[in-house]
């Protein structure tokens, strides 16, 4: 049997036991795709659409194949080695490539973080009233103390359920009247403007869709996962399992990434049909995003973007943190993993607080996160 | 257009990295590198428009 022969035999083996059991196979895939709609993501998408329409879903089609084959690859290599990609970088890579990586990852996912936060804290804003400042101190404080306290596969339910939050982009979409014809043209038949702001675009879809944060966090789950089976080795210790792990893997991250996708989509879709139908063609973040939405959808309307931002936000805040808390880590020859309580592995943890009340202090500084994100 | 060149670095990197793990299959690390390289034009493109 071929290696596409089994996949789809363990894909229609999970389906046909039905969808819970397919959902509790679902992991480190699902929790990574639903963390790459991030509130900074669900800017990209929404200013897709709200700047050419429905001609750009394609672009975010056109991304689902290589994001498959490049998260698959970290995770096998965590199941495989029982190790993060830093720790793999550090085996088979030069010091300086491995420098260069971490450092460009950590400064890359404190700014997301700082990204992410500020628009939590804003559209928390919109909706209650309130100092900013104060949502920011308070989401950080929230996701950082979660990600250090509570018992790790108890957290891993909290993630897998927030990653539910993402539906409220696709109710969205009964909220605005879609033209179905012309969106369904704009996610089959790719047509790129060829000036600064159609590539800026389609290249912005791109570098939101594969994150690095998100190659490094879902290696360390699966090396993290593995810890917590009855069979703590690696992989390459108890090869008579590589089949069964590699075909979970294979069906975890394509239903994590279709997913992922899919609500990116539904994002670029529902921006096209609200804000770029009624003359929005510009903006700029997640409340502009949710202000404009307002007038032509309806409260209702903002009332689940914001929620989508929050919900969303609340999984990849853990996920920017723990991937830079992971990568400098295994770097350092830190003890690492969140199954480790707080003290078997301070440094780790003390380097998630850190990151993250870090990204809150980017929310009342002069920096521009999403400036800095798209530079 | 840092995001899109930094990730594509580090996908460089990862597949360079498990080129020594073989756990990977050709399809995989074929879309792998496509994927990088298609950040990498597009950054490139993007500085001569």
């Amino acid at each position: 049997m071929s290696s596409t022969e089994a996949r789809a035999l363990a894909f229609a083996t999970l389906i046909g036991r039905g969808p819970r059991m397919w959902l509790r196979e679902l992991g480190p895939g699902l929790i990574t795709g639903a963390a790459d709609d991030d509130p900074s993501g669900i800017v990209t998408y929404s200013q897709a659409g709200a700047a050419f329409g429905y001609s750009l879903g394609w672009s975010v089609i056109l991304t689902l194949p290589f994001m498959v084959a490049v998260q698959e690859i970290s995770a096998r290599l965590g199941r495989v080695t029982g190790q993060g990609l830093a720790a793999a970088l550090k085996r088979h890579s030069p010091r300086w490539v491995l420098v260069l990586m971490v450092g460009l990852l950590v400064v890359a996912n404190v700014i997301n973080l700082g990204a992410d936060i500020g628009a939590m804290a804003a559209v928390t804003q919109l909706l209650f009233g309130g100092p900013q400042a104060l949502y920011a101190l308070a989401v950080a404080v929230v996701c950082a103390s979660a990600e250090i306290w509570l018992a790790y596969k108890r957290y891993v339910k909290v993630l897998k359920w927030l990653t539910v939050s993402l539906l409220s982009y696709v109710a969205l979409l009964f909220a605005a009247h879609v033209d179905w014809h012309a969106a369904l043209v704009g996610a089959l038949v790719p047509v790129l403007s060829m000036d600064r702001d159609g590539l800026t675009t389609v290249l912005a879809v791109l570098g939101t869709t594969i994150s690095p944060y998100l190659l490094f966090w879902q290696a360390a789950e699966e090396a993290e996962d593995e810890l917590n089976e009855p069979d703590p080795r690696p992989l390459r210790e108890h090869p008579a399992d590589a089949r069964v792990q590699m075909e979970r893997i294979g069906v975890d991250t394509w239903s994590g990434m279709v997913f992922s996708n899919l609500v990116a989509l539904a994002m670029v879709v529902g921006s096209a049909a609200t804000l770029h139908a009624h003359g929005v063609t510009n903006i700029a973040s997640a409340a502009d995003a949710a202000s404009a939405l307002r007038p032509i959808a309806g409260p209702f309307a903002q009332i689940l973007f914001a929620l989508g931002i929050f919900g969303t936000g609340l999984l990849a805040i853990p996920t920017l943190a723990g991937s830079s808390a992971y990568a400098v880590g295994e770097a350092l020859n830190w003890t690492v993993g969140l199954s480790r309580r707080a003290i078997e592995a301070r440094s780790f943890y003390a380097f998630i607080a850190g990151a993250t009340l870090v990204g809150a202090v980017i929310v009342v500084s002069p920096i521009d996160p999403i400036q800095a994100l798209f530079w | 257009m840092a995001g899109p060149l930094i990730a594509a670095m580090t996908v460089m990197a990862l597949l360079t990295s498990v080129m020594g793990v073989l756990v990977v299959p050709l399809w995989l690390r074929v879309l792998g590198w496509a994927s990088a390289l298609l950040m990498v034009a597009g950054t490139v493109g993007l500085a001569a428009v």
